[in-house]
C-alpha cells in the first residue's frame, strides 16, 4: 500500500463512516476513565464519604428502594438490604475491597510472569522449556477451576484470595513478555548492546524491559478486569473474603432471594462489576490500538 | 504425528498428575480428614484409631502414593458426606455438565461465527460494531450476574422459561444462554482480526485482481486461512466452558459437576472436591489436546 494510499484509510476510519453504532471511540474511552476516577476516589476515600456504616443493620429501614422509586427514604440514596443496610455504602467499600484485592494480585501476577517470561525469553534452552512447560499446564486447567480448587483449601482470606489470583493470572503474562523478549533479542540494539559488554542486567532491564512496557499495560488492564469479575465470581459462590466483610459478588448472592420483588440489591452491585470492568476493557482495546494498529 | 501424540499425551499426563498432587498436598495440609469423620468430642484414642484406619499416620509421600495407587485403580476414596464413593457421584454428574457446555458452545458459535466473519470482511460497518460490543459485554459481565438478569426478566417477569433445575429443553435455555455470551466475546474478536489480517494478504490481492468474486474471495481463500486462529480459541473455550459451569451450575441449581464441586467444598467433602476437579482437568486436557492434533488438518504447514 502507497503512502497516500494508507493516509486516506487512516482518514477514513478516523472518520467512521458508515456504522450505526457511532459511539465515538474518544467518548467511550473518556467515560471509562471517569467510572475508574469515581471507583478509584470512592475505594481511596471510602470511610470519609460512605453516609453510613456498610455493615451497620437498621431493621426498620429493611428493603428500601433507591431514591428514584415510589417509598424509598432519603437518606439511603440507592436503598438498603434484606438487613436495612445501607446500599451506597456497601457498594463503596465493595469498590475497596475489589480493587484492593485485583490491583493488588495484578501486580504480582504482573512481577512474577513478566520475571519468568523474561527469563526464559532471554536466556532459552532447558530453563525456557521447563518454565513454558508449566506455563502450558496451568493454562490447559481453567482459570475459575484453579481458582475455586485452591481456595477450597486454604484458609478463606484477604491474602489467600490475592495469593490464589497471583498462582491464576501469571502465566498469561510470562507468554506475552517470553514471546517479546525473544523477538528482542535479536533487534540491533540489544546486539549492539551486548557487542558493547553490557552486563546482561543491563541488557534486561535498560534494554529489553522498558520495551516490553506497552504490551504489559495493555495486558494488565484486561487481566484487571479478569480479576475483578473472578473475584466477584469467587464471593458470589460464597469463597471469598469472608462472607462480614461487603464484596460485589456476596452482596449480589445475598440479593438473589429477593430478586424478584427487590431487584435493586442483585443489580447495583453486579452494575459496579460490569461497569468497571468494561471500562477497563474499552480502555485495554483503546491502548491495544494505540500501541499496536495492526491487530486493530 | 506420531511424534506429537506422544508429546501431547505426556504434556497432559504431566498436569494432571502436577495438578492431583497440588490437589492432595492442600487438602492434606488443610485439616485432618479423621477429625472432620469424626464428632466435634470424640476422644483422642478413638481419633488416632481412626487416622491409622485411613493411613494417616504414614508420612505424606507414602500417602500420596497410596492415593495414586488407588486412583488408577478406579478408587477415588468415598464421600465424607454422601458415604458413597466419590467416583460414582461425580459419574452421576457429568452428563448434566456435558449437555449444558455443549448447547452454551453451540449457541454462542451458531452466533459468534458468522458475527465474526462479516465484521471481518466489512470493517466499520455495522456488523463490525456489533462485533466489537459483543466482544466487550462478552468480556466485562460476570456470568452469574447476567444468570441472575436473564432469571429475573424471564423466569419471574415474563413467565417464559423456569428459573432453575433440570428438565426439558426449555429448562436449558437461560443457562447456555447465560454461558455462551463469554464466549462469543473471543470467537469474534479473534475471527475479526484474522480474516481481517488475511484480507491483506498478497495472495487475495492476486485472488481480486485475478477477478475472482468477492464471495469466493472470502469463503474459499480467506476464511481457510483465518479459521486456525478462531479454531484454537474455540478449543481452549471448551474447556473453559467445562470450568465456567461452575459458576453457571450455580445459579441455575443446575444439577452437574461444578454444582457438585461447589457444594463439596462448602461441607468440606474433600474426596469429592479431588475428584471432580480431576475429571474436569482431564476433560479439559483432553479436549485441548484433540484440537491441537487436529491442527495439521487444517494448516498443510504442520503435516510432516
Amino acid at each position: 500500500m502507497s503512502v497516500t494510499a494508507r493516509k486516506l484509510q487512516g482518514l477514513r476510519l478516523g472518520l467512521a463512516g458508515r456504522s450505526i453504532f457511532p459511539m465515538p471511540r474518544r467518548l467511550g474511552v473518556s467515560l471509562s476513565l471517569v467510572v475508574l476516577t469515581i471507583t478509584l476516589c470512592g475505594a481511596v476515600l471510602a470511610p470519609v464519604i460512605a453516609p453510613h456504616d456498610p455493615t451497620a443493620q437498621q431493621i426498620l429501614y429493611r428493603l428500601k428502594p433507591p431514591v428514584f422509586l415510589a417509598g424509598a427514604s432519603p437518606s439511603h440514596l440507592l436503598g438498603t438490604d434484606s438487613l436495612g443496610r445501607d446500599m451506597l455504602s456497601r457498594l463503596i467499600y465493595g469498590a475497596r475491597l475489589s480493587l484492593l484485592v485485583s490491583v493488588t494480585a495484578s501486580l504480582g501476577a504482573c512481577l512474577f510472569g513478566t520475571a519468568v517470561g523474561l527469563l526464559s525469553g532471554r536466556f532459552g534452552g532447558w530453563l525456557e522449556r521447563l518454565l513454558m512447560a508449566l506455563v502450558d499446564m496451568q493454562l490447559s486447567i481453567p482459570f475459575i477451576l484453579l481458582a475455586v480448587t485452591l481456595i477450597a483449601v486454604v484458609e478463606p482470606g484477604l491474602t489467600s484470595i490475592i495469593l490464589v489470583l497471583i498462582a491464576t493470572g501469571w502465566p498469561s503474562y510470562a507468554r506475552v513478555v517470553r514471546a517479546e523478549t525473544a523477538k528482542l533479542n535479536s533487534s540491533g540494539f540489544v546486539e549492539a548492546a551486548q557487542a558493547l559488554g553490557q552486563r546482561e542486567g543491563q541488557i534486561l532491564l535498560r534494554h529489553i524491559l522498558p520495551n516490553l512496557l506497552p504490551q504489559v499495560i495493555v495486558l494488565i488492564s484486561m487481566e484487571l478486569a479478569k480479576f475483578i469479575v473472578l473475584e466477584s465470581s469467587l464471593s458470589f459462590l460464597g469463597l471469598g473474603v469472608e462472607p462480614s466483610v461487603p464484596t460485589w459478588g456476596s452482596m449480589a448472592a445475598e440479593g438473589r432471594e429477593y430478586a424478584a420483588t427487590h431487584w435493586w440489591i442483585t443489580t447495583l452491585p453486579g452494575i459496579a462489576v460490569f461497569a468497571v470492568c468494561l471500562s477497563l476493557n474499552t480502555l485495554g482495546d483503546w491502548l491495544q490500538e494505540r500501541l499496536d494498529p495492526q491487530s486493530a | 504425528m506420531g511424534r506429537r501424540l506422544a508429546t501431547k499425551v505426556l504434556t497432559s499426563a504431566g498436569a494432571l498428575f502436577l495438578l492431583s498432587m497440588i490437589i492432595f498436598l492442600f487438602t492434606r495440609l488443610s485439616g485432618d480428614p479423621a477429625s472432620l469423620l469424626l464428632p466435634m468430642d470424640a476422644p483422642p484414642e478413638q481419633l488416632a484409631a481412626m487416622q491409622t484406619a485411613l493411613g494417616l499416620d504414614q508420612p505424606l509421600p507414602v500417602q500420596f502414593a497410596r492415593y495414586l495407587r488407588g486412583v488408577i485403580g478406579g478408587d477415588f476414596g468415598r464421600s465424607l458426606r454422601y458415604q458413597e464413593p466419590a467416583l460414582q457421584l461425580v459419574l452421576e454428574r457429568i452428563p448434566a455438565t456435558i449437555q449444558m457446555a455443549v448447547a452454551a458452545a453451540a449457541v454462542g458459535w451458531l452466533i459468534a461465527i458468522p458475527l465474526g466473519i462479516l465484521a471481518g470482511w466489512k470493517p466499520n460497518s455495522t456488523w463490525d460494531g456489533a462485533a466489537r460490543l459483543v466482544a466487550l459485554f462478552g468480556q466485562s459481565m460476570p456470568i452469574y450476574w447476567l444468570g441472575i438478569l436473564l432469571i429475573m426478566l424471564f423466569a419471574v417477569r415474563l413467565q417464559l422459561l423456569p428459573a432453575a433445575g433440570r428438565g426439558d429443553w426449555r429448562y436449558l435455555v437461560l443457562p447456555a444462554a447465560a454461558l455462551s455470551l463469554n464466549l462469543m466475546g473471543s470467537v469474534t474478536r479473534i475471527l475479526r482480526v484474522s480474516i481481517r489480517q488475511t484480507l491483506r494478504q498478497d495472495y487475495i490481492r492476486t485472488a481480486r485482481a485475478k477477478g475472482v468474486h468477492a464471495h469466493m474471495i472470502l469463503f474459499k481463500h480467506a476464511l481457510k486461512n483465518a479459521s486456525l486462529g478462531a479454531v484454537t480459541v474455540m478449543g481452549l473455550q471448551l474447556g473453559s466452558l467445562l470450568g465456567g459451569t461452575v459458576v453457571t451450575e450455580t445459579v441455575f441449581a443446575w444439577p452437574g459437576l461444578g454444582r457438585l464441586i461447589v457444594q463439596s467444598i462448602q461441607y468440606r467433602d474433600f474426596p469429592v472436591v479431588q475428584t471432580g476437579v480431576l475429571f474436569l482437568a482431564a476433560a479439559v486436557l483432553a479436549v485441548n489436546s484433540v484440537v491441537d492434533l487436529l491442527y495439521p488438518l487444517l494448516d498443510s504447514r504442520l503435516r510432516t
